[in-house]
């Protein structure tokens, strides 16, 4: 198993490496369409109180919690879409110094990103993702985890191996409920599309009759036969808009005129933007339920574990995500009893900032506390609560700071407080930023 | 969260077109994610397809003409595509003119990126 450390590490370093830096825009030229989107940005003013949005945090990239050392106290619904690996690198607590190498790592794909490695197809090519939402709902996790004597009977690493099934999966963009608010979010645009048309036609009869001596103001434009000479002298293309836009400078009452529409049509872009967002919300809020099992398999004497877990996913708002776990495992244990246990775990996870425009941004800061009970047959209730604050560092890289404590000592868990963190690192996200 | 755009050839805001003499104008929509939402309109006909339209939706490439039919042409229209970024990060379009020989030249070839939030509308006016 120590082979997979240093296998996890070098993929880690490896996608690192893969990246170079984006090229920058081309500039904006000047005609009449960048002129009217300044006018309208600038017409919005402040803030326009679009909602933040991003990667879901609800999309556990980090070893699951069945992993002692994970920086994962509870569980969430959804895998990456497409690979995911995790390294669970020191387990710090205040009294000792634990080595800085890995103690456990895990790498978690869903069968969708094995199927397209498997065809050879793009992990983000429209028709097979439409295709794969199935598989996108399975998720598989092998990795492996330090075994202690004391507790596991054998010194052997442990293999972890585990399966995750999305049962609902309302935040994915081709369930219904995304659907359904696709097509409200396209209502929206429409609705300001037909409005910007009206204007524009509005603000360059306006212009047309400001900077034209042959208009005739008594014709609507499109009635006027100079409005087509001048329309073919391009007034508003990139060479002679900003001639034109002198001209209609000298005219304040035609520019107040243009203001005015300008302002009516921001309000517009605002009325979209909130239905725009206000559809994302709705999406990224979505009920998912998942089940998952997970087992932690030792050779020779070592014990062997199982988890067996219903995980729940709700958004309580854009920024705000909600998780609750309730799980039975058991130990299999060759040489003693077995043990059996219930866990139940809950989790909010709170965005902390904005995400980056592009979809291939990183992801936002997310803190998120947790508490779990666990109790096994026979034995008091064990409990563990855990702050965690999940960094950023790139598009598909995050390092996930925990704190956490124990109530008592069980089978890998001492009691106290411990400091974990790892490194998730999701390959194609990080890859695709760069593209 | 504001739009990126790449503009290969910027927007022309007017596009003289001769169908009578066989000349179109021939759209292309290239999606870079697995969800394109865009609608294709003009100010007299109102909303006339979108991504839905096209049977191999989604795809990475829409394809369509338009003024090629006689009952398309209306002097003074304006053309409208607008695209949504909610689950597709990437667009590139491109207007070519065309006529029954091919192409004649580029009108428009630009390209969008933006965030889960953004929409974005880019219109030019058809002069017959």
């Amino acid at each position: 198993m120590r082979h997979i450390h240093r296998t996890l590490v070098t993929l880690a370093v490896t996608t690192f490496a893969l990246g170079a830096a984006p090229s920058a825009a081309a500039q904006e030229p000047t005609n009449f369409s960048t002129w009217l989107r300044g006018e309208i940005r600038r017409a919005l003013t402040a803030a326009e109180a679009i909602p933040a949005n991003g990667s879901g945090v609800a999309n556990q990239k980090e070893s699951p919690s069945t992993d002692q050392t994970s920086t994962s106290l509870v569980d969430t619904s959804s895998a990456s879409d497409f690979l995911s690996l995790a390294l669970n690198l020191t387990g710090l607590r205040p009294e000792d110094d634990e080595e800085s190498t890995p103690t456990s790592g895990s790498i978690t794909a869903t069968f969708y990103s094995l199927a397209a490695g498997v065809k050879g197809v793009s992990l983000t090519d429209p028709g097979f993702y439409r295709r794969g939402t199935p598989l996108r709902r399975l998720a598989i996790t092998i990795g492996s985890e330090e075994s202690k004597v004391a507790d596991h009977l054998t010194d052997k690493p442990a293999t972890i191996l585990g399966a995750k099934l999305l049962i609902l999966n309302n935040r994915d963009v081709y369930s219904a409920h995304a659907r359904r608010q696709l097509d409200a979010m396209d209502m929206g645009v429409d609705a300001f599309v037909a409005q910007q048309q009206q204007a524009i036609n509005e603000i360059q009869c306006a212009i047309f009759r400001a900077v034209d001596a042959a208009a005739n103001a008594t014709l609507a434009c499109t009635a006027d036969p100079a409005f087509k000479t001048f329309l073919l002298t391009a007034p508003f293309g990139p060479q002679n808009w900003p001639k034109t836009l002198e001209a209609l400078e000298m005219k304040p009452e035609v520019r107040a005129q243009v203001n005015r529409l300008v302002t009516t049509l921001a309000a517009g872009h605002r009325t979209a933007a909130e239905a725009v967002a206000a559809a994302v919300e709705q999406i990224q809020r979505g009920r998912q339920l998942a089940f998952a099992y997970y087992t932690k398999q030792r050779e020779d004497d070592g014990t062997d574990e199982h988890r067996a877990e219903l995980i729940f996913d709700y958004g309580l708002s854009t920024r705000l995500n909600w998780t609750v776990n309730a799980s039975f495992d058991h130990g299999d244990r060759k040489t003693r009893d077995d043990t059996r246990s219930g866990r139940f775990a809950t989790e909010f996870q709170a965005k902390m900032s904005n995400p980056g425009s592009a979809r291939w941004a990183a992801r936002p800061v997310v803190l998120a506390g947790g508490i779990e009970g666990t109790r096994p047959s026979g034995a008091d209730w064990l409990i563990r609560v855990q702050a965690k604050l999940l960094i950023p560092v790139t598009a598909g890289v995050d390092l996930p700071i925990a704190y956490a404590y124990a109530s008592r000592d069980h089978e890998g868990i001492e009691s106290g407080s411990r400091l974990k963190f790892s490194v998730a690192v999701d390959p194609v996200r990080f890859r695709e930023r760069f593209r | 969260m504001p739009v990126t755009r790449v503009h290969h050839v910027p927007n022309p805001e007017t596009v003289p077109v001769s169908p009578g003499a066989g000349e179109f104008l021939f759209f292309r929509v290239t999606a870079g994610g697995p969800v394109p939402r865009f609608r294709f309109s003009t100010d007299i006909k109102g909303i006339l397809l979108n991504q839905g339209t096209f049977p191999a939706d989604p795809a990475s490439v829409y394809e369509w003409c338009y003024l090629r039919d006689p009952s398309d042409v209306q002097e003074f229209e304006l053309i409208t595509v607008a695209f949504g970024f909610a689950a597709n990060a990437t667009y590139r379009y491109t207007v070519t003119l065309r006529d029954r020989g091919g192409k004649l030249r580029d009108v428009l070839d630009i390209e969008y990126t933006g965030g889960t939030t953004d929409f974005e509308v880019e219109t030019f006016r058809v002069i017959v």
